[in-house]
């Protein structure tokens, strides 16, 4: 007899129900409120119901959104006593339907570390950097604090605001990141602004551009739900986004030969229930793509009713070297990386010839057979397949390219923006595409994927902003991407940085040279301040510590990975003298921009003085009426009728600024979140979960865009309405080799990530004990038979050195991840490992992304 | 490795009949200091929520290392799963009902979205 997955679990959960002995089992409440009593029940259970009832009284609710990774779960929080008790999975959220994940359900001790910061702090020597926890800073006023920051930032801005400098993140809440794009951009009139997405998502944002001239994903999570099979290309979903691995395995019990692949370079949780594992070597990833490709057009096995009503064909810049060098980006080569040529399919199909099965097989180590079945996945009409990636594909030194790849074989197959078919880009962060990509925090961008290069993109920013036309051609070329800025740093070429929502100190890659722990003192000598919640290695190296409320302690707007915009309301109050970062970004605008104008009006009041009263020190609403505000300024970008000159602008450069419609504010917590483009129809806005895919909205097709921009009746129901000539381009892309190989000096890959338990740096992740518990500290996970060549065993602590540096952590054969003969994986949570010290920070000459998963090293017994 | 049925149930019902108590799924008690053993210097003295209404999934045991990967979330349940919401086979603590098919305890099927384990019940190392 065959017994059923879940049959089998009813069968043995019966048997030993019936074995176990009876009454001597406590009961559990874990992972659910407490249940109020039902009639004839046990009286003490009865007491102990009516306690918890007790317990609840005094108990507010809030809506939110988890502050973590990209999933971008919904939440509800519970407060009292003016604290958070309780952080629970909000079941009305489309994106997680209740479910949460290990650091989801302990967000509420996350903001309760006893070493919260809740007063500025200033440093007075600058040679006490670096020397420890809260060395050399004293507590200050804000405004002390407030005053030195601005005074330090204006002096850079007058004497060469190429010498000023901020770096943001994808957790920065949307409000927060529009008016800081805002402030930077047409306030001080500088590009030199870049989140911390660089580090995550830019790779995936370029290959958007590139492919599709939009960026973010046409899909959804409900993708999961209806598609046969799963591919992961550089993803460990499992430990990265584990709300949606758990939908994925889902997906997998509840649908029929629901099939699941996973290339990747090493086995981690996300290959333990793969059905095929295609165990590559680091890079190869294109030549698999492209094996994938070229097996589906030789065998006639393409869509090519697809092709030809949507694509359209392209090659570009090839041998591109590799970003080692300061000047890279405007050498030669660095200038032209951007270059492409449309070619013919036929031309398309040569390029791509000489990538056989036996070919990519050579370059990757993936048997033949392996790949060959993973290309007939995609030629099988009957089945749906999605892609989905993160990491592996975007931190490599060909990330765009291989995003490109990835697309290519999804638009040759007629597998994108339909339900259960697609190509799906996971987002690192909470907000990676709400704030950074969707608000313009990148030193190329403005709001709404419009850049600074585009005159029409300029003259549009400046009708919603009431700007002099003309006034943003100052921004036309970018400014620093992250890499750029801290490479200048460490030149001595940075004068003022100010850092907020992130740890960069713990996270950018080669930190030998960007701690200045080289002949290098530019973090020294350049005034830093780090807006912050706990102290971390990057406040040690601050000359002004600004204390912020976290999360829920404030109200603020997240856009996760699946376009789906959400608010978290405000729960309770920051502690101490901590304050809302969008009230310190408005304090330190009014000072700097003291005495400036626009036009003929007062700059900041131009700029901010709708809903900030720069005389009371204040806002003029409440964090509610100040985010509606906000948001509905912003949301003109994507309205572009609720604004006449921006209309005119927008219908005559052809720039279909409705493609990422947002609606009013409130709609969104009424809601508990919407993917946009939202549309509003009846009187009701309706969200949209396949762009591009026609059906009707209510069902969460794109009609309505399809309707103004689109065609219909297109080869799959799709109409790529925000590309150029309505085609998207299949762009081919070579196998190019990794920047560096392992050689006999340094002979091990060292691939560095996230773990399950662990957000990032850890800065809020390790304050929470039971997280801290089952991950203390980062192990360097190791091959048996490397270990053994060594002299290395379990617990012991290897050095691990590169040509960038080098840094001591423990061995394990045991640990997450399972290696490969000659490779290595080591989180990068732990400040006291810094595996960044060891990782270099070359990047990928398209997107600027470095590629933190390659660096050759050399490892020995400590 | 795909969770295989029938050889490893066998094995997960072996394994349900010999193990005690299991915290997973308990009510949650915010480490205090005193309580928060192994951890680092950057979670001392971390101060409790103000209430314990909070329902965070407890970490799995350290003694429990490694078998929600060779047993997989149906291996679990066969300690931790109950029929009537009242009774555990293995003494383990009972799964919650919205862990179950429909909500259910009679059903007796874990909701298959509920079944990674590890990703909300952090396993102790």
């Amino acid at each position: 007899m065959e017994l059923s997955r879940r049959k089998f679990i009813k069968t043995s959960a019966i048997a030993m129900a019936s074995a176990a002995a009876t009454g001597s089992i406590a009961s559990l409440v874990g992972c659910s409120s407490p249940e109020p009593a039902e009639e004839g029940a046990d009286p003490a259970a009865s007491a102990d119901a009516q306690a918890a009832a007790n317990d609840r009284e005094g108990i507010t609710q809030t809506v939110g959104v988890c502050r973590f990774c990209g999933c971008g779960c919904g939440v509800i929080v519970e407060a009292k006593d003016g604290k958070v008790v309780a952080v629970k999975g909000d079941p009305d959220n489309g994106s997680n339907l209740g479910l949460n994940c290990v650091k989801g359900y302990h967000l509420a001790t996350a903001l309760y570390g006893e070493d919260r910061l809740t007063t500025p702090m200033i440093r007075d020597d600058k040679a006490t950097k670096g020397t420890g926890a809260g060395a050399g800073l004293r507590e200050a006023t804000w405004d002390e604090a407030l005053d030195l920051v601005a005074s330090k930032l204006r002096e850079t801005w007058k004497a060469d605001k190429s010498r000023l400098a901020f770096w943001g993140s994808g957790q920065q809440p949307i409000v927060e990141g529009y008016c800081q794009a805002k402030f930077w951009k047409a306030g001080l009139l500088s590009n030199n602004i870049d989140p911390n997405a660089r580090l995550c998502m830019a790779s995936a944002v370029v290959g958007f551009m590139n492919v599709f001239q939009t960026d973010e994903p046409a899909g959804c999570y409900s993708d999961i739900d209806e598609t046969d099979t799963f591919v992961t290309w550089g993803a460990n979903m499992a430990e990265a986004h584990p709300m949606l691995y758990s939908r994925v395995q889902a997906r997998i019990l509840n649908g029929t030969d629901v099939k699941h692949y996973d290339v990747t370079t090493m086995n981690t949780r996300t290959s333990a229930n793969a059905d095929k594992v295609l165990l590559m070597n680091p890079g190869s990833d294109l030549a698999i793509a492209n094996a994938v490709a070229n097996y589906l057009i030789v065998n006639d096995l393409y869509d090519k009713d697809f092709v030809a009503d949507h694509l359209k064909f392209k090659q570009g810049t090839e041998d591109i070297g590799n970003a080692f060098e300061d000047g890279y980006d405007k050498s030669e080569v660095g200038q032209t990386v951007d270059a492409v040529e449309e070619i013919t399919f036929e031309q398309f199909a040569e390029r791509l010839a000489p990538y056989t099965l036996e070919y990519a097989e050579e370059i990757s180590g993936v048997p033949a057979a392996d790949i060959k079945e993973l290309a007939e996945v995609f030629a099988d009409k009957d089945r749906k397949v999605l892609s989905l990636w993160t990491m592996g594909v975007n931190q490599h030194n060909r990330g765009t390219w291989m995003n490109h790849c990835i697309y290519n074989i999804h638009l040759l197959t007629g597998r994108y923006a339909r339900p259960g078919d697609g190509a799906f880009s996971l987002t690192g962060q909470p907000s990676a595409c709400g704030t950074a990509r969707e608000v313009g925090t990148f030193c190329h961008r403005l709001p709404a994927d419009l850049l600074v290069a585009q005159e029409p993109h300029r003259r549009y920013s400046e009708a919603i902003w009431n700007l002099p036309e003309g006034y943003l051609d100052a921004i036309e070329k970018p400014g620093m991407h992250t890499v750029k800025m801290f490479r200048e740093l460490s030149n001595g070429n940075i004068d003022f940085l100010w850092s907020a929502h992130n740890n960069w100190a713990v996270s950018m890659p080669n930190l030998t040279r960007f701690l200045g722990k080289g002949d290098k003192k530019g973090i020294v000598d350049a005034f830093i301040v780090v807006s912050e919640v706990y102290p971390t290695l990057s406040t040690q190296y601050a000359d002004v510590v600004l204390p912020a409320a976290m999360w829920v302690e404030r109200e603020g707007q997240f856009g996760n990975a699946e376009r789906r915009t959400a608010v978290f309301e405000k729960a309770v109050d920051p502690p101490g003298d901590a304050k809302w970062d969008l009230w310190m970004l408005m304090e330190i605008a009014k000072r700097t921009l003291e005495g400036e104008t626009i036009g003929d009006a007062d700059a900041f009041d131009a700029l901010f003085g709708e809903w900030y009263d720069k005389d009371a020190a204040d806002f003029k609403g409440d964090e509610r009426e100040t985010s509606r505000a906000i948001w509905e300024e912003y949301r003109t970008f994507s309205n572009p009728s609720l604004n006449p000159a921006a209309e005119a602008i927008n219908a005559e450069a052809k720039l279909k600024m409705e493609n990422k419609q947002l609606a009013p504010y409130d709609e969104y917590i009424e809601n508990h979140g919407l993917t946009w483009p939202v549309r509003e129809v009846d009187g009701k806005w309706l969200a949209t979960k396949w762009r591009f895919c026609d059906g009707p909205q209510e069902d969460g097709f794109d009609q309505y865009g399809i309707e103004q921009y689109g065609a219909q009746d297109l080869a799959g129901g799709v109409s790529f309405y925000k590309s150029a000539d309505q085609r998207p381009s299949v762009v081919f892309r070579p196998w190019e080799p990794p920047a560096e190989e392992p050689s006999e000096e340094y002979p091990f890959w060292l691939c560095t990530g996230r773990l399950l338990e662990h957000w990032h740096t850890g800065s809020m992740t390790r304050r929470i004990p039971e997280l801290d518990r089952a991950l203390p500290e980062a192990l360097m996970d190791m091959n048996p038979d490397d270990c053994k060549e060594l002299g290395l065993v379990d617990g012991d602590m290897a050095r691990v050195t590169s040509r960038y540096g080098t840094c001591e952590v423990k061995v394990s054969t045991a640990g997450r991840t399972a290696q490969p003969k000659g490779r290595v994986f080591v989180p990068f949570f732990a400040e006291e490992t810094l595996i960044n010290l060891v990782v270099q920070d070359v990047y990928c000459p398209l997107s600027k992304e470095p590629d933190y998963k390659k660096t050759p090293v050399r490892i020995e017994k400590a | 490795m795909k969770m295989k049925k029938l050889p490893l149930a066998a094995a997960a019902i072996a394994l349900a009949m010999s193990v005690g108590t299991m915290a997973a799924c308990a009510p949650t008690v915010v480490a205090s200091t005193e309580d928060a053993g192994g951890q680092s210097a950057a979670t001392a003295g971390v101060e409790a929520p103000a209430s314990e209404l909070d329902g965070i999934p407890s970490n799995t045991p350290a003694d429990h290392q490694g078998r929600f990967e060779s047993m997989g979330g149906e291996g679990c349940a066969t300690c931790h799963g109950t029929t009537d919401g009242k009774t555990t086979a293995g003494g383990g603590a009972m799964l919650p009902e919205d862990h179950y098919v429909d909500g259910s305890y009679t059903t007796g099927e874990i909701d298959p979205v509920r079944l990674q384990c590890n990703t909300c019940h952090a396993q102790e190392s």
